[in-house]
């Protein structure tokens, strides 16, 4: 069994498991920290960064004016924004049988992987993470496409120039495989490759394997899967939560006894306590709107968004910002508003117990109704007419590089009364700010980042129990930046397997047994013989036949009658002749008693030399050697038959014969 | 609890003996024990002066009562626990004693074999009426015989392990209470406070031949067994009486008790027992506390201290730390139990560990070899075990609890500096910002549990207050304000940590010499954090925010014109306590305000129609209350002297939301500000109350027409609703005040009396007794005493003349019919004529009733010292200053109450018999 690691992402996984004969991607996550790298794609025409200089090295001899413009002191590429794609040369993607996806984050290279590729496969999702990573992807393609850019920079990633760019452009990895952003038709056709199954529900894959999703407590649909065969119990964990939010709790028994657990998608911020964090998140709010001033919160159009929307919901009114507007903005934001009312058997309890009375589980639709919460596919339209000062807007792309945030970031920019607060873990405030330095409005990071943090991740694993586990090298140490804090890495008995982009693991069990099915009729013949108690043999004779991973025995086809022949008659009608099956020996040969034997035998001169696997034996007088062993005897002798077969009848003796 | 009363009254002494022979009759049913407890209550109560001789004489029947129980032989078991309790009480006295040996009822009552035999014993009411009966009687020598006599001591050793916790305990006090009754004296033949004469032996040692001291001496062989037996109960109990007695021995006991004990409490201490660390502990202090230094005793406290269980041995040196008269030696170990895991955890040297070990090695001269091996323990080998103990996170966090709490008690002031700097490494740990060169090699575990653990966190910034105590603080004040600020800043902060940090910082903030070497940091960093804690979720946070804001006022580190707007918008909080917090923080920025002229119209401006406006609208008493707090210290910052007209109209309007609030504390709260109003207004001639100190305000009092029109409109609609003053002598406004009549036209026209009436008619007794006597002592300072009697004032006629408006009030018809019951018994006194020149122009008393409560006003209203006069003041006091319990409590309904019980109990019985 081998694990392909293909992203050295630890929250955006795509790793592939080769088990029992079948080839299986878990996750597809995309990395989108590369788009860091380009100047934001502005909605409306921005005379700031179209005056941005270009760059020229010191000495003069490499001019990328064109490609790459300068910022307060960084340099960005002046082109269509980038991904940072799964590796696509350790393995032939055409090879992969199924794609299990575990949360819509986690899939937004599925395009990239089932199109262009020889992808044959299907690729296994809940109905949420299906039309919420749809939402995503759709919104994603909005936001390119609404400002195509005419060129595209290519030149500084030729290795001999990047190697003289100022970082962290200079340190940008794999930069040739970086693609630019998918078209809609990639995305429905991947998507029609999308197989939609609940928790709990048993897939089998080609008779081989079993994949099960269980509720990961994570996101709405959010799923951890199960693949197993019936000796062995592969767990794929990626992206839970044991926190009270929105979706369905996280299943944690399912995850017991697993021969190998792969542990991906922890919280991007451990030290972040998101209670901690949805509070400091309210009172900044709080503190910017008495002030005057207005919040813009860049967001993905699901997710924490409807934890922070139902915060807010009880907040608002405490702190007297009853009459403050709440805007959300995005392709999709009234499909994601509304889907997450209807996905009720994805919901945790308490939500899904509200729909039966009927209340929409979700509090923003209360919100949406007494106007407090307005959603609007983009800034143009009827935005425009109704938007009043001071506010809130949620809006994408958490990037800051494209969406509606970009105009919002070159609106409120200049002014110390406004603040942005970010809550989204995945990208670095500091960088994604960096393009629209210098900056006067303030900046707060409460980054909230529901996954599961390291210490309830040891309690989950003292729990579950799992033989052995692989995970990121991330995990594998305290962070960088606080090398102190020994709490905040994973410290395991045996100790992780750690893994990295490209790496291959040969995951440490061997496939041992495989259950073999006996056909009646041959059942029936068998004659078991009790050996000790309570353990009985029996010999069998039978064709094995495999197929579709399947093993049956079956009884030997009896042989075809021999064609009636008159001379021969008498001989055809006896039985045929069966040959009798060799009796089958087991025991030891104890050596004290058969040192006695022989010597009763006359055999004297016995020189025992003890070696690895048992003893030799060497019968001087008569030049022979018995080579007694666990598994075999020897004895070698040579033109005595006699002899031999005296000695042989004395091991023989000793053993018991079936 | 029936109120103690020495003297019984004569219905009681009528009713007594009915009691008694109900109680005593087997065939009646038993009152509920809460009864019997009561009545013990009560007639302890009556013994206390004279050990119930008195009682005795005067109430025969309770000594037929004790023999009747007593000499029956199966009482019942409350009954008979009851009996003995009273019979001990009475046998208190030796009188009482000898009436009771007289009947022999003594020897039979506390016969225990007899009680076992019947087999009441097994009850334990039984049992600890017997005890208590037993500790009561034994005030004299006679009680003394009689224990000796009747071998009772046997009893008591034995109910010292008896399985009900209550028995057991109230058998150690009593074995205690005889150890100290009789002790032995180490001069000659003293007459001891028991009345016995004690012969001693020439070296003043105990000469063990009286009857006493064989109770005593049985008693210390009892509990020297106890020390050495195998049953822990046992040895806890020795260790339990040895811990009561100490602290009440006399020399020579203590000595005595010593001798005979160190041996066995060594033996225990070398053991090394953990579950008997605090009692021994308890034992060792009180030894050392009751007597001198022993060398013996500091080598055992010293042996607790070098356990092997660090919780344990950090324990034993907090128990220690409070010891005014620690050796040196003691001392410094005490020292190093408590600093070394804080050293430990933090890395900041805090021992010098090579003064450890000659220390150690030193006191290991002195001692025996079997004790060698416990004292010398290797550096490393505590270590271990400590790491062991820090690395469990239970045990760790409650040590390091425990050591923190108590590091300012052991630091000297020179190592003071480093016990901080430990601290904040602490507290830098616990908020997972410690830099890995502070961390410590093989602590990563420990330090591990302590991150994020609010309750560490609190212990440490308990004790980081208290260090700004220390000498060379100041130096390090900008190191601790920014450990502060990380708190404050820290989203997962718990409440109340952020509580504790701001009282830590206020701490902080005060002891720097230099304010204003701090304002950048508090302009900074300290204000824009305080502003994002108002806005917090949790009502906990806010405040204390807005606690901390009124504090910071205070000490003058931020000027109030920073800090009143933050309060302002405080008061529309959602959370009342957080507005009640905002108001009282707002009366704290009054004082400064008053010395910042510009400041003070600001807060006039901004913040009095407000508050205001809460005690009118507001729905949570707690906002209320903290209106008229706020009013309050408003008016001893800003005397009505001093202020403008608008000032008497606000108060006007306080005085009359207030008096009428439904909470009564408001109310309460309000006659407090009446209080001052009062002692303003008539300087020097109200009695001030016993401990409040003479009012420090001018003598002045101008008056303003209505109200002011600087006040917001809101103020206005407010106030304006209230009757005008229905003034009859309006003062010009610059006419300095110093006679009485007006002073009290000036308390009228504040609605003061209005306010006090208002209380006094109040259903609420607190309020309605504070206002009585507001209102007597306002009647007898200043006004005249009705015709015939001397006046108190000069110019009677002018304060009489005084009157106020009643129309409207739910209380005018009735201050209207005490006037007119006032009025005829005044005319029947006087005669017609005084009784007309009284009412002047408002007619006949009578007619005067039915007019007054239809119209409005009877010309200029009514003379306020006639209606105080009418009110029946003295009387009103004395009822209201009962409690309203008073009629249930009292012994005569005890005594009604268990005679009806029984007779309730016999009706039931002869329905019961009908059928």
């Amino acid at each position: 069994m081998k694990l392909y690691c293909l992203s050295g992402h630890p929250t955006l996984p795509c790793n592939v498991l080769k088990f029992k004969s079948t080839t299986i991607m878990l996750d597809c996550g995309l990395d989108t920290t590369s788009v860091l790298q380009f100047l934001p794609l502005p909605l409306v025409h921005s005379p700031r960064l179209s005056k941005l200089p270009g760059w020229v090295s010191k000495d003069g001899t490499i001019n990328l004016e064109k490609e790459l413009k300068e910022c307060a002191g960084r340099v960005f590429v002046d082109s269509q924004p980038e991904f940072c794609l799964p590796e696509r040369e350790l393995l032939d993607l055409s090879t992969i049988d199924v794609i299990l996806i575990s949360n819509y984050h986690c899939m937004m290279a599925l395009p990239y992987i089932t199109e262009h590729t020889g992808f044959t496969g299907s690729v296994y999702a809940t109905e949420p993470t299906l039309q919420i990573g749809r939402l995503l992807m759709e919104e994603l393609v909005n936001f390119m496409e609404r400002v195509p850019k005419a060129q595209s920079a290519t030149c500084w990633k030729n290795k001999e120039i990047q190697r003289v760019l100022p970082g962290p452009l200079k340190d940008a990895v794999e930069v040739l495989t970086w693609k630019t952003c998918y078209s809609i038709q990639d995305v429905n056709s991947a998507l029609s490759k999308v197989q939609l199954v609940g928790y709990s529900q048993k897939v089998e894959l080609f008779g081989a394997v079993q994949v099960t999703p269980l509720s990961s407590g994570y996101s709405l649909g959010s799923s951890n899967w199960i693949i197993q065969s019936h000796y062995e119990k592969v767990s794929y964990v990626s992206g839970s939560s044991l926190l009270t939010t929105h979706p369905q709790p996280m299943d944690q028994s399912s995850l017991k006894n697993s021969d190998v657990l792969i542990l991906t998608g922890l919280t991007q911020m451990p030290t972040a306590n998101p209670d901690g964090m949805l509070g400091d998140f309210c009172s900044n709010l709080a503190m910017t709107i008495r002030a005057g001033g207005n919040v813009l919160v860049p967001c993905y159009s699901s997710g924490v968004i409807y934890d922070l929307l139902e915060c807010l919901y009880q907040f608002i009114e405490n702190a007297n910002l009853g009459s403050t507007p709440f805007y959300f903005l995005s392709p999709v934001a009234n499909s994601s508003l509304e889907f997450s009312q209807i996905f009720a058997e994805w919901l945790c309890h308490n939500k899904q117990s509200k729909v039966y009375l009927p209340e929409p589980p979700f509090p923003h639709a209360e919100l949406i109704q007494t106007n407090k919460l307005k959603h609007y596919p983009s800034i143009h339209g009827d935005f425009s007419t109704d938007f009043r000062q001071p506010c809130v807007v949620f809006t994408g792309h958490p990037s800051l590089r494209f969406g509606d945030v970009v105009h919002f970031m070159e609106l409120w920019g200049k002014s110390s009364l406004n603040t942005i607060i970010f809550t989204e873990p995945d990208f670095s405030y500091l960088d994604a700010l960096a393009p629209y330095q210098p900056l006067s409005m303030k900046c707060v990071y409460c980054p909230i980042d529901t996954r599961l943090n390291f210490h309830q991740v040891s309690k989950l694993l003292k729990e579950v129990q799992p033989l052995h586990v692989v995970c990121p090298e991330q995990y594998t140490q305290p962070p960088p930046s606080q090398s102190h804090r020994s709490d905040l890495m994973l410290e395991l008995q045996p100790p992780p397997m750690p893994y990295r982009r490209c790496s291959v693991l040969g995951l440490p069990f061997r496939r041992r047994y495989e259950r073999i099915h006996l056909l009646p009729e041959l059942a029936k013949s068998l004659v078991p013989s009790e050996i000790k108690p309570g353990v009985s043999l029996a010999t069998v004779s039978a064709v094995l036949q495999s197929k579709d991973n399947k093993h049956t025995l079956q009884p030997v086809p009896k042989p075809l009658p021999l064609p009636p022949s008159k001379k021969r008659k008498r001989v055809v009608e006896e039985p045929p002749e069966v040959l009798a099956p060799k009796p089958l020996l087991s025991g030891s040969v104890p050596l004290e008693a058969f040192l006695a034997v022989l010597h009763k035998h006359g055999i004297t001169e016995v020189k025992v030399e003890e070696t690895a696997d048992g003893h030799i034996l060497h019968l001087q007088a008569e030049d022979t050697l018995i080579q007694l062993e666990e598994d075999g005897t020897h004895i070698v002798c040579d033109n005595n038959e006699p002899l031999r077969t005296t000695l042989r009848d004395l091991v023989l003796r000793f053993l018991m014969k079936l | 609890m029936i109120p103690p009363n020495c003297v019984m009254d004569s219905e009681c002494m009528l009713l007594l003996p009915r009691v008694c022979a109900v109680l005593a009759d087997p065939r009646q049913s038993l009152p509920d024990d809460t009864s019997l407890e009561k009545l013990l209550d009560w007639l302890t109560g009556l013994t206390k002066e004279d050990h119930g001789q008195a009682l005795l004489e005067s109430c025969p029947c309770l000594l037929d009562y004790i023999s009747t129980v007593c000499l029956d032989k199966t009482p019942d078991p409350s009954m008979l626990s009851f009996s003995l309790k009273l019979s001990g009480l009475l046998a208190a006295s030796q009188h009482g004693f000898s009436l009771l040996q007289d009947r022999s009822v003594l020897g039979v009552a506390y016969d225990s074999e007899r009680w076992k035999g019947a087999g009441l014993w097994e009850d334990p009411s039984v049992r600890i009426g017997w005890i208590h009966g037993v500790n009561n009687m034994l005030q004299h020598a006679l009680a003394l015989h009689f224990l000796e006599q009747a071998g009772l001591t046997k009893p008591i050793l034995q109910l010292q392990t008896d399985p009900s916790l209550f028995v057991a305990l109230a058998a150690n006090h009593l074995l205690a209470h005889l150890l100290t009754f009789h002790q032995p004296t180490t001069a000659s033949h003293t007459t001891q406070r028991n009345g016995l004469s004690r012969p001693l032996s020439e070296e003043g040692e105990l000469v063990e031949t009286t009857q006493a001291s064989s109770v005593t001496m049985e008693i210390l062989r009892h509990l020297e067994n106890s020390l050495v037996s195998d049953n822990h109960t046992q040895v806890l109990q020795g260790l339990r009486l040895l811990s009561v007695t100490l602290p009440q021995a006399e020399a020579a006991l203590r000595e005595l008790l010593m001798s005979r004990v160190l041996r066995p409490l060594e033996g225990l201490v070398l053991a090394g027992r953990r579950d008997l660390t605090q009692p021994l502990m308890d034992v060792l202090l009180a030894a050392y506390r009751s007597g001198p230094c022993d060398s013996r005793l500091v080598f055992l406290m010293t042996s607790m201290l070098n356990s092997q269980n660090s919780s344990d041995a950090a324990l034993c040196a907090a128990a220690t730390l409070p010891l005014d008269t620690c050796p040196p030696d003691l001392r410094e170990k005490v020292a190093a139990v408590l600093l070394e895991p804080l050293q430990a955890i933090t890395g900041v040297s805090l021992l010098d560990r090579h003064n450890d070990q000659q220390t150690d090695h030193r006191r290991t001269d002195q001692q025996t070899d079997q004790m060698d091996s416990d004292q010398d323990k290797q550096w490393d080998g505590v270590s271990s075990v400590l790491l062991d103990h820090l690395n469990k996170k239970s045990s760790c966090i409650s040590l390091i609890c425990l050591c923190v709490s108590n590091t300012l008690a052991v630091v000297h002031t020179e190592s003071c500096a480093s016990v901080l700097h430990a601290v904040m490494a602490l507290l830098n740990i616990c908020n997972g910002q410690s830099s890995p060169s502070t961390a410590v090699i093989g602590y990563s575990k420990a330090i591990t549990n302590l991150i994020g653990c609010s309750k560490v966190q609190r212990c440490g910034l308990d004790a980081l207050a208290s260090l700004s105590t220390c000498s060379g603080a100041v130096d390090l004040v900008t190191d601790v304000l920014r450990v502060l600020l990380q708190y404050l800043h820290n989203p997962d902060s718990d409440a109340t940590v952020v509580q504790k940090s701001y009282q830590a910082m206020l701490r902080w903030l005060n002891i720097s010499t230099e304010p204003l070497y701090l304002t950048p940091l508090v302009g900074q960093d300290l204000l824009p954090v305080l502003k994002k804690r108002m806005c917090d979720v949790r009502w906990e946070v806010r405040d204390s925010t807005v606690e901390f804001l009124g504090h910071l006022c205070v000490s003058g580190v931020v000027s109030s014109c920073t800090i009143t707007p933050i309060l302002l918008e405080a008061l529309s909080d959602q959370q009342s306590y957080v507005r009640a917090s905002a108001i009282s923080a707002l009366a704290k920025s009054l004082p400064l305000s008053g010395q910042q002229g510009a400041a003070q119209d600001h807060v006039e401006k901004e913040a009095v129609p407000r508050v205001l406006h809460i005690l009118s609208q507001d729905s949570e008493g707690f906002a209320r209350r903290a209106v008229v707090q706020f009013f309050i210290t408003w008016l001893k910052t800003h005397p009505l002297s001093s202020s403008s007209s608008s000032s008497s109209a606000v108060l006007r309007s306080v005085l009359s939301l207030g008096s009428v609030d439904l909470d009564w504390e408001v109310k309460c709260h309000t006659l407090e500000l009446v209080d001052l109003l009062m002692q303003e207004t008539l300087p020097g001639q109200l009695g001030s109350e016993p401990g409040s100190a003479p009012p420090p305000y001018a003598v002045s009092l101008s008056y303003g027409g209505s109200l002011g029109t600087n006040n917001p409109t809101h103020t206005h609609s407010l106030t304006s609703s209230l009757p005008p003053p229905p003034l009859t002598r309006t003062p010009a406004p610059t006419e300095p005040i110093t006679a009485p009549h007006l002073g009290l036209s000036g308390l009228v026209n504040l609605g003061v009396i209005t306010a006090l009436l208002n209380g006094l008619f109040d259903c609420d007794r607190p309020v309605a007794l504070k206002a009585c006597s507001l209102l007597l002592r306002l009647r007898n300072t200043v006004c005249p005493r009705p015709l015939g009697q001397v006046a108190v004032a000069t110019d009677n006629t002018t304060v009489s003349e005084v009157m106020f408006d009643l129309s409207g009030q739910v209380w005018a018809p009735e201050v209207i019919l005490r006037l007119a019951e006032k009025r005829e018994c005044d005319w029947a006194e006087d005669g017609e004529g005084v009784c007309d020149r009284l009412v002047g122009n408002c007619g006949s008393s009578s007619e005067a009733c039915g007019r007054w409560t239809e119209r409005s006003g009877c010309g200029g209203g009514i003379g306020v010292c006639e209606v105080l006069w009418s009110l029946g003041l003295e009387e009103r006091q004395s009822v209201l200053s009962r409690s309203s319990d008073h009629v249930q409590n009292s012994p005569l309904s005890l005594l009604q109450d268990i005679l009806t019980a029984t007779r309730a109990a016999d009706i039931e019985e002869v329905i019961v018999d009908c059928y």
